[in-house]
């Protein structure tokens, strides 16, 4: 079975875990939307019967008035990896968004959730306050985010 | 009636600055006598806000910052940056580019291996290494110098190519250094890799067992030294690794220890050298650079994730773009952070007499972990 074919299948026993499939930017490669509340579940899922043992990656950015993030799990055996994606709303008023961590099911997901907790404003459950030490108020990666101003002495 | 001496576990903190430290950050140690009983790292000295910066430049300005996400072997941040970009961009890259690149990556891999050798034999006090491994090094770094003007951080690869063809001559001196370090290698092992000192530190010291590796991503040579056999320029070829003949070197016996990490990168020499040996005699003629990139340079809207095999493990970079003429996003997977997260369980149990020689032996990139 098509990798694609079998994660479809996959995501389908969740209700509500899939909102669509695209395109991975401009490749052939499928990105799979899912529901942030149904991560955990889905990551359980994704490892135990499809085999993608490892996350390789996990990246955060800020589209227009969400935070969207971008999962790549590899299977260590096949090589095989997909990519999922979800996406949070920001609350509009600084405070950190709530998501959820997939460090139980993936460990190496900490140190990305470490590094995008503080960056980006993110409160993953169960993950510290990030490894990035805190030299300027807010949330450096978002859009809106002012730079300080640099005077000349 | 003997008495008993009572002890305490003592508390160490070591950093952001000590000699025994890749890189500026801070080492919680929690020691039992000798023994470490505790480790906890902090890191985020060194964070330069690179991904921020990368968002705030023109793409071809943005290309510099790439090159300076590890300083010591910058050719491989410059390199996932670029295969990403190609990829959204659909830029094509002509042959002689690809082998320039595959040159310069496999060089940048020598050079950083060498520097790894000579910490670790730093770490162990054995001098006579450290000013031999170097000597070597810095035939490297002159066949830097000589194609792009300086020794680090390069900035010569661009979209589409890389910035200028090699100056004649350069592909014969690559050949003839490689020779030089081949011959090296053996009086590496003649001076140092065997002798019963090394071994005696080394052998069973600073042990990553493979389920630690694969518990937190560990790649490259770390893992390799550990018996997990990844290799991303065989997994997921690039620049054309795929019809180039090399071996995955994997550790003695996986044991993960310091020896077996010290002799992964030895062997990785022997393994680069050839991929050069090959490299410079088939490269071909033609066009260094598809494109010219300038600074009004758009890309258009779409997204890639590009991964490379680094000195130190499988380097990835999340490109997106949103049609403009700067990055939406950049961000970098570096192979360093994985081994930071390990850092605590690997020195658990370990004499802080070793600290010198694992730390060395992991060769971490605190430029890299932070960004």
């Amino acid at each position: 079975m098509d990798i694609n074919e079998q994660i479809t299948q996959l995501l389908s026993r969740i209700p509500g875990a899939m909102v669509e499939k695209t395109r991975f930017g401009r490749s052939e490669r499928v990105l799979f939307w899912v529901s942030l509340a149904s991560l955990k579940e889905i990551a359980r899922l994704v490892r135990a019967e499809a085999g993608f043992d490892v996350l390789e990656n996990l990246s955060a950015m800020q589209v227009d008035e969400s935070l969207v993030f971008t999962y790549v799990a590899m299977n260590s055996t096949t090589h095989e990896w997909i990519v999922l994606r979800g996406s949070a709303e920001l609350t509009g008023d600084g405070k950190r968004v709530p998501c959820p961590s997939v460090s139980e099911i993936w460990p190496m997901a900490r140190n990305f959730e470490q590094e995008i907790s503080p960056l980006f404003g993110v409160a993953f459950d169960g993950v510290g306050e990030g490894r990035v030490r805190a030299a300027h108020a807010g949330f450096p990666l978002r859009k809106d985010f002012q730079l300080p101003k640099w005077e000349a002495p | 009636m003997t008495e008993c001496l009572k002890t305490h576990a003592s508390r160490w903190q070591i950093g952001p600055y000590h000699a025994a430290l890749p890189g500026p950050m801070r080492l919680s140690l929690s020691s039992d006598g000798d023994i470490i009983a505790r480790a906890e790292c902090e890191t985020g000295y060194l964070h330069r806000g690179l991904e921020k910066a990368l968002e705030l430049h023109p793409w071809i300005s943005s290309l510099v910052y790439a090159d300076h996400l590890d300083p010591e072997a910058s050719v491989f941040g410059e390199t996932v940056f670029c295969l990403a970009v190609e990829e959204i961009g659909k830029i094509p890259v002509p042959p002689r580019a690809q082998a320039i690149r595959v040159i310069l990556l496999e060089l940048a891999r020598i050079s950083s291996h060498l520097l790894a050798i000579s910490r670790v034999a730093s770490g162990v006090g054995a001098e006579t290494m450290v000013n031999y491994v170097l000597r070597d090094r810095e035939r490297v770094l002159d066949l830097f110098e000589l194609v792009s003007g300086v020794r680090f951080s390069l900035n010569f690869l661009r979209f589409g190519g890389v910035a200028a063809d090699v100056t004649e001559g350069f592909i014969e001196r690559v050949v003839e250094v490689c020779e030089t370090i081949r011959h090296r290698l053996k009086e590496y092992n003649d001076l140092f890799t065997f002798s019963h000192a090394f071994l005696k530190r080394s052998n069973g010291v600073g042990v990553l067992p493979a389920e630690l590796a694969r518990r937190f991503g560990i790649t490259g040579p770390n893992a390799r030294a550990s018996g997990i056999g990844l290799d991303v320029r065989r997994a997921f070829p690039y620049l054309g690794y795929d019809v180039l003949d090399f071996e995955v070197v994997l550790g003695p016996g996986g044991e993960g220890d310091v020896h077996a990490r010290f002799m992964v990168r030895l062997r990785e020499l022997a393994q680069s050298i050839e991929i050069l040996r090959q490299v410079c005699d088939s490269a071909p003629a033609g066009e260094f650079a598809s494109i010219r990139v300038e600074r009004e340079f758009r890309l258009p809207k779409g997204e890639a994730y590009a991964r490379i095999e680094s000195a130190r493990g499988l380097l990835g970079c999340h490109v997106v773009s949103d049609g403009g003429t700067k990055p939406a996003r950049a961000q970098f997977r570096t192979p360093s952070c994985s081994i930071i997260q390990a850092l605590p369980e690997i020195l658990r149990g370990a004499s802080t007499e070793d600290l010198a020689p694992v730390l060395a032996s992991l060769d971490i990139s605190v430029a890299e972990v932070d960004r």
